[in-house]
């Protein structure tokens, strides 16, 4: 089936592919169904190979030899060949590397390695390319459906028609301060148009075969997008030898001469050490947001921002994402308490493209024009007229426009008491210029007072991010409603102790309230950081004066609590309404204030 | 003293006509030639008061030049007066000049909400004329407004203060002054009563004899190219005066607009009424008898006796008439002993009818100005303004004969006073 039959049973190939993929997790057929060969020796991996793919709707024939695998190919078109790299008679390799070689520009075919041995097949370094992909075993079924049935339009236009030169001898030849006991991703060889060569597939198997991302030639962050696409290259440590991603790599080895590999060895064990501490739920994560969390974890901890004028934001991360994408997860995380911000810079944004690229200039207030010339006033004392030096001037001289007098005397004669702006533009003239924003990406203008500004921030795991990178979802969901002692202010624990010990003694109960702010970070974002705090501010004031006396009104980090003492939960709950009410009517922006409520047997 | 006054009055009423003239000699050359000419004008002429009913909008570009310094917490209230205006100028300059009290953020401010049109600010104090001049440079109006920064304006000010430019002989029209501060103090209220009789009725009536000889600095309107004509202001202060009377020997008519109304504080206390009153009186006489003494000289080619004719007034009524009160005073006591008490009260009841009817002409002659309220105050005023501003008045004009003493105000910066010839 060619590629425009495929696309006219679907209909539309972008929804198909977008809806296979939800669908692959799933039960239910595949959206297109694929005429697949299986080339396996193991008749257990046979049936098991059959039953799943014809169940999602696909046309299976199972051959068990590398011969029979070439009959067949030659016999029918197949959309997908699923080749055990081991085969009996011709090996898997073979089979797609003649194939490939007779069909050369002919065929839609795509070719996927199974194999237990991934080194094995990489060591045939130029015939590997003649997959386009590699699974490995034992399968995962998932997997296996993932790659059949997703994006084929792309792999099926590259890779059958070009055989890519791409040599593993040269990838491993170390370049100058590369250590020789790691292994290393490479950028071009190992990267093709958003495709990774067979050693990049390896690589994000996350076997540890691999250790670091290495940069030969220059590249961008988006060059480099295809990690945040696949499994576990994000958690690799990029070695930038050419200086082109300075900001965003983790290494800068364009300084490092011959030899001097121990920055980089130490980057590279401290990112190994931490990637085996991370949880397999965030190593083989598809979510940008854990795949960030993921790589933050890796990389230290923080998320840095810093200024750069390459990108379009005039600021980046100390990560191979760009700012834009990186902002988007980043409030997910911020939202799910996992990251804890640090105020770092304030930019201008364009609110037609979103730019940060500014001219500032100063402009004529009437027309915009900053074609701005100073020029001093002048004074004549003796005949009280004031104008522009040029009314004054003729050549070298000064002469009074009005009383024709010649001025020789600063300051006798006459003095300069200020200057003003004259705008060549308009002819207007002022002691004040305004202060314009012209957008040096689609020449919109603002006043210096109406351009938007965008707060960035620098990010540090918090306690709750590090222990959701180590033990994965299953603490992160348990963990939602349980409060951490490590969480609460100093002030509140030490009150918490008090009435926990009060508890233990004669059973008085405390209720602990914890309010949170769902709209907290929209309103940041709106109104700015200050805005936010101000009525949260005012929102703990409500409470400090609706409460009894005795009872704790205490300001968090991401949320704030109130410790009532002597009050079980149930009356606490029954007061909670009032407080709700209090604070709708009071406050002018609606906080999404969430609460949540907290009795002694929760801290035992 | 029921007794003497039966005597006092006895005394009087026993006079010849003859003898009347000999004792109330200085108010009947002083005083009641003062008020006649406005009781004649209301008389023969009806006109004064007659409010216009048909003002057309002035159809030319208007251009409102504010200059002050040190006036950031006035200045605002002033333009917005000038937006609200029924006729609203088309364009509002204003002159910093050498302000130190922020007034330059606030008019920046003003300008970028587009209140006032262009903005200058100097870091130095050049003085009213000089800043009134960097004004007038940049105004593209035919007309240019002068206002002041501490005084607001009636909402149909504009319109009526252009109404009389359609006469092309016009090249100046004054805006009537009132007082807005003036239940604030006794002071105050005498001010007030002051500028209605002097300014409100005095000037309309000097207007039908085209007689008006001073343009307030706070509120006058003039036609470009007549400000061209005598290249603006000159050195200060009283700048007003000597721009008027420069527009005058120009060949310029001046027109007073009594419906076209300007509210100003005026000072509350005495002494701060008395250096006023000082630097106006000392001004007065060195820019009319020094500066613009060839008025007053037959062979001078700007004689006219027109003009002569309100520096004679001015020198009469004013000058002559303070300096020949205490001699008048002096000679009653010495020549009728104790009688001399009962002959100034005499002479105080009489003025004051005067005053009273003044004020009632006047507060008809104003209407807007809603002045009866005042009405009570007008006894003291009488006495305050015929024996004590009087004296003042002497005490300023002395000052400046003999001792020059308007080189030394410091209402103008030093270094322009060095400069100044008169």
């Amino acid at each position: 089936m060619t590629a425009a039959k495929r696309k006219a049973i679907s209909g539309n190939e972008s929804t198909a592919r977008s809806k296979s993929k939800t669908k692959s997790s799933s039960e239910g057929c595949a959206e297109v169904a694929q005429r697949i060969l299986v080339a396996e020796d193991s008749p257990v991996t046979q049936d098991l190979l059959k039953l799943v793919l014809e169940q999602r709707g696909h046309q299976v024939d199972v051959v068990a030899d590398g011969e029979a695998a070439i009959r067949a190919l030659q016999g029918g078109s197949y959309d997908t060949v699923l080749l055990d790299f081991h085969l009996p008679k011709v090996d898997g390799l073979e089979v797609a590397t003649r194939f490939r070689r007779d069909n050369a520009g002919k065929t839609a075919a795509r070719f996927v390695a199974i194999t237990a041995d991934i080194k094995g097949l990489l060591s045939h370094s130029a015939n590997c390319e003649n997959f386009d992909e590699v699974i490995p075993k034992p399968l995962d079924l998932q997997e296996v459906l993932g790659v059949i049935e997703r994006e084929q339009s792309d792999a099926l236009n590259v890779a059958k028609t070009t055989v890519r030169e791409v040599g593993a001898g040269k990838a491993n030849a170390p370049a100058s301060a590369l250590s020789a006991k790691y292994e290393y991703l490479r950028w071009p060889e190992d990267f093709n148009s958003e495709r990774l060569s067979a050693r990049g597939m390896h690589a994000s198997l996350s076997d540890g075969s691999y250790d670091a991302i290495v940069l030969n030639e220059p590249a961008t962050v988006r060059d480099l997008s295809v990690i945040w696409t696949t499994k576990t290259l994000h958690l690799l440590p990029i070695i930038d030898m050419t200086g082109s991603l300075a900001k965003q790599a983790d290494v800068d080895g364009t300084g490092l001469s011959v030899g001097e590999t121990g920055e980089i060895d130490r980057v590279i064990e401290a990112f190994k050490s931490r990637r085996a501490e991370l949880h397999d739920d965030l190593v083989f994560s598809d979510d940008i947001g854990e795949k960030l969390i993921g790589r933050v974890f890796v990389s230290g901890g923080s998320l840095t921002a810093r200024h750069d004028h390459t990108s379009r934001e005039l600021v980046s991360f100390n990560t191979v994402l760009d700012f834009r994408s990186a902002d988007k997860e980043i409030r997910d995380l911020l939202t799910r308490g996992l990251l804890a911000q640090d105020f770092f810079d304030r930019f201008h944004v364009c609110d037609r493209c979103g730019s940060s690229h500014f001219n500032v200039r100063e402009e004529c207030a009437d027309c915009g024009s900053s074609h701005l010339e100073e020029e001093a006033y002048l004074h004549h004392f003796k005949c009280a007229y004031q104008g522009p030096e040029s009314d004054f001037r003729q050549g070298d001289d000064l002469v009074c426009p009005k009383c024709r007098m010649e001025l020789s005397h600063f300051s006798v004669d006459y003095d300069k008491p200020g200057s003003m702006l004259q705008c060549g533009g308009c002819g207007h003239a002022t002691s004040e210029p305004a202060v314009g924003f012209v957008c040096m990406e689609c020449d919109a203008h603002y006043d210096g007072d109406s351009v938007r500004t965008r707060d960035v921030f620098s990010y540090e795991m918090t306690p709750r991010g590090i222990e959701f990178a180590k033990g994965g979802h299953a603490l992160q969901d348990g963990g939602n409603t349980a409060l951490r002692f490590a969480d609460l202010p100093l002030a509140l624990i030490v009150a918490i102790n008090t009435e926990l010990k009060k508890h233990e003694a004669d059973g008085t109960q405390f209720s602990l309230l914890n309010i949170s702010y769902r709209n907290g970070r929209e309103i940041e974002q709106a109104e700015g950081v200050r805005a936010f705090e101000k009525s949260r501010e005012f929102l703990l004031e409500i409470f400090r004066n609706t409460v009894r006396k005795g009872d704790d009104v205490v300001k968090g980090n991401a949320s704030d609590f109130i410790l009532l003492k002597q009050t079980p939960n149930g009356e606490a709950r029954a007061g909670l309404e009032d407080l709700k009410a209090e604070a709708s009517s009071s406050l002018r922006v609606d906080l999404g204030l969430e609460f949540e409520l907290f009795g002694p047997e929760d801290f035992s | 003293m029921w007794a003497s006054a039966a005597d006092g009055y006895n005394f009087l009423t026993s006079q010849s006509w003859v003898g009347i003239l000999g004792l109330f000699w200085f108010t009947l050359v002083f005083d009641i030639p003062r008020y006649a000419l406005a009781f004649v004008a209301a008389a023969f002429f009806g006109r004064v008061g007659a409010a216009r009913t048909d003002v057309q909008g002035f159809a030319g570009r208007v251009s409102v030049v504010i200059a002050g310094h040190n006036e950031a917490d006035a200045i605002e209230r002033c333009v917005k007066s000038f937006q609200e205006q029924s006729r609203p100028p088309d364009e509002i300059v204003v002159v910093s000049d050498g302000s130190t009290d922020g007034m330059e953020n606030t008019l920046r401010e003003l300008q970028r909400r587009g209140a006032v049109d262009q903005v200058h600010c100097t870091h130095l104090r050049a003085g009213k004329s000089a800043a009134c001049n960097l004004g007038e440079r940049y105004a593209t109006g035919e007309i240019i407004v002068i206002a002041d920064c501490d005084c607001t304006y009636e909402r149909h000010a504009l319109k009526e203060i252009l109404a009389p430019f359609e006469d092309p002989a016009i090249g100046a029209v004054s805006g009537n002054i009132l007082v807005r501060n003036a239940s604030e103090t006794l002071i105050a209220t005498f001010t007030a009563i002051e500028y209605l009789i002097s300014i409100s009725l005095g000037k309309q009536a000097a207007a039908l004899t085209d007689h008006v000889t001073c343009v307030s600095g706070a509120f006058g309107a003039f036609r470009k190219t007549a400000l061209d004509q005598v290249q603006g202001n000159d050195v200060g202060g009283g700048e007003d005066l000597d721009m008027t009377l420069r527009l005058r020997k120009a060949g310029w008519k001046i027109a007073f607009e009594p419906d076209s109304i300007c509210y100003t504080d005026t000072p509350a206390t005495f002494s701060a009424l008395v250096r006023q009153r000082f630097r106006w009186e000392r001004d007065a006489v060195r820019i009319r008898y020094r500066k613009h003494a060839d008025l007053m000289n037959p062979f001078s080619a700007n004689f006219q006796l027109h003009e002569l004719y309100h520096e004679v007034e001015f020198l009469i009524f004013h000058i002559l008439g303070a300096i020949l009160l205490p001699v008048y005073v002096i000679w009653l006591f010495l020549a009728y002993g104790e009688m001399a008490v009962v002959i100034l009260l005499s002479v105080q009841i009489g003025l004051f009818s005067l005053d009273l009817l003044s004020f009632i002409l006047a507060a008809w002659a104003t209407p807007k100005a809603n002045s009866l309220g005042l009405l009570p105050y007008t006894f003291g005023y009488s006495f305050f303004n015929g024996f004590v501003m009087r004296n003042v008045r002497l005490a300023a004009y002395l000052q400046e004969w003999l001792f020059n003493a308007s080189a030394e105000d410091e209402y103008l910066p030093q270094k322009v006073r060095l400069t100044r010839r008169w």
